[in-house]
């Protein structure tokens, strides 16, 4: 008994690519995070659980595609349809199964000479038989530079950790100090200020006022809160009111009621 | 925790006597029955072995049972280049044993 032609927002087919995408439950998050690759460690492909065949994989609240482990091989068993590489990495051991091609030949060109008691780096998939977790090898190669073990799980800590706590402040993935980000991160759980960044100190420091204040999101802020707010050694007058100016030619902030009261630009 | 057989240098390494650990170390000198091997935080460690010690590079990963606290039996070696950056590999063994991130890395 419809009129035609009107407009249901919940139950649009385009509703989920509308979902928010900082949402933590949001549709979209979820099925991208099916197909990334994860870094873990052994332990961590432990700890994953699924609710059942076919579910997704669940590690700490948050759903793993594909995995990337690095791991030193303690076993290999070869079976007639597959190989199986038992790894460690000194926090777990998992077992690792790459199925046999057709043609041998290609096999061994394409797998490398994987031998026991090498390091390898596997990526592939969590599949459970059973009660047991493997790895669906979908690559495998041997790691030849020894530092990749170390970045391996420098790299595991820092996504575990970014998805908990959020993006590190401006600090870019992939160094090597964990002390950095948890300094940051438990300060700045948002990824606000990773926009401005690249701004001087000042000028970050009055962007981060504006954004703390509750009201900045209507009338703007006025120009003493923030002089009084960012106040501190080596700050004058003259030189917030440059940084003003330079945040409003960059496009960063803009004057609302008066040319006293600013807000940011989103 | 039988699988378990985590990284350290020589000050975390007595807070595992009688646990399996791995040591990335330098090789010193090499007798018969023992290897000294150089920590990555630049203490010693006395590494007991039987048989072949498997040591064929310069840095090398020791996997074996802490007897005390500089000893330590091994039971594999996984060899690693003729460079590795100890002070690197420190500062991550000393990341992954800070209680913060100790549970996320290990289970």
């Amino acid at each position: 008994m419809s009129q035609g032609g009107g407009f249901y927002p919940n139950s649009s087919p385009f509703n989920q690519s509308q979902a928010s995408p900082g949402g933590a439950s949001g549709e979209t998050k979820r099925t991208e995070l099916s197909r990334s690759v994860r870094p873990l460690t052994l332990a961590q492909v432990n700890k994953a659980h699924q609710a059942h065949t076919d579910a997704e994989w669940i590690l700490e609240g948050n759903e793993v595609g594909q995995v990337t482990v690095i791991g030193h091989v303690v076993d290999i068993s070869e079976q007639t349809t597959n190989v199986l590489y038992t790894l460690e990495d000194g926090t777990g051991k998992v077992e690792a199964r790459r199925w046999r091609e057709q043609n041998t030949e290609e096999d061994v060109d394409k797998w490398g000479d994987i031998q026991v008691n090498q390091v390898i780096r596997v990526t592939g998939h969590l599949k459970a038989f059973g009660n047991r977790k493997y790895i669906n090898a979908v690559n495998i190669r041997p790691s030849e530079d020894p530092h990749e073990i170390y970045f391996h799980m420098m790299d595991a800590l820092t996504v575990s950790l970014s998805l908990h706590n959020g993006m590190p402040n401006g600090t870019p993935i992939g160094q090597k100090s964990p002390s950095a980000y948890t300094a940051q991160s438990s300060g700045m759980a948002n990824n606000d200020m990773a926009e401005y960044k690249h701004l001087p100190p000042l000028q970050r420091e009055i962007i981060r006022v504006l954004l703390s204040q509750p009201e900045h999101d209507e009338g703007g802020v006025h120009v003493g809160v923030v002089a009084k707010a960012v106040q501190k050694e080596g700050v004058t007058g003259a030189s917030i009111s440059d940084a003003l100016d330079a945040l409003m030619d960059g496009g960063q902030i803009f004057t609302t009621s008066d040319d006293a009261h600013f807000q940011v630009s989103r | 925790m039988s699988e378990l057989s985590p990284r350290v240098n020589s000050a975390i390494l007595p807070r595992f006597i009688g646990h399996m650990v791995r040591i990335p170390c330098k090789v010193l000198t090499t007798t018969d029955s023992t290897v000294t091997v150089q920590t990555s935080d630049g203490g010693e460690v006395l590494v007991k072995y039987s048989g072949d010690h498997g040591i064929s590079t310069s840095y090398a990963e020791i996997i074996g049972q802490v007897i005390d606290q500089t000893t330590v039996k091994k039971a594999a070696v996984i060899n690693l280049q003729s460079e590795l950056d100890l002070q690197m590999v420190d500062r991550v063994i000393k990341s992954i044993h800070d209680p913060r991130f100790f549970s996320t890395i290990f289970s």
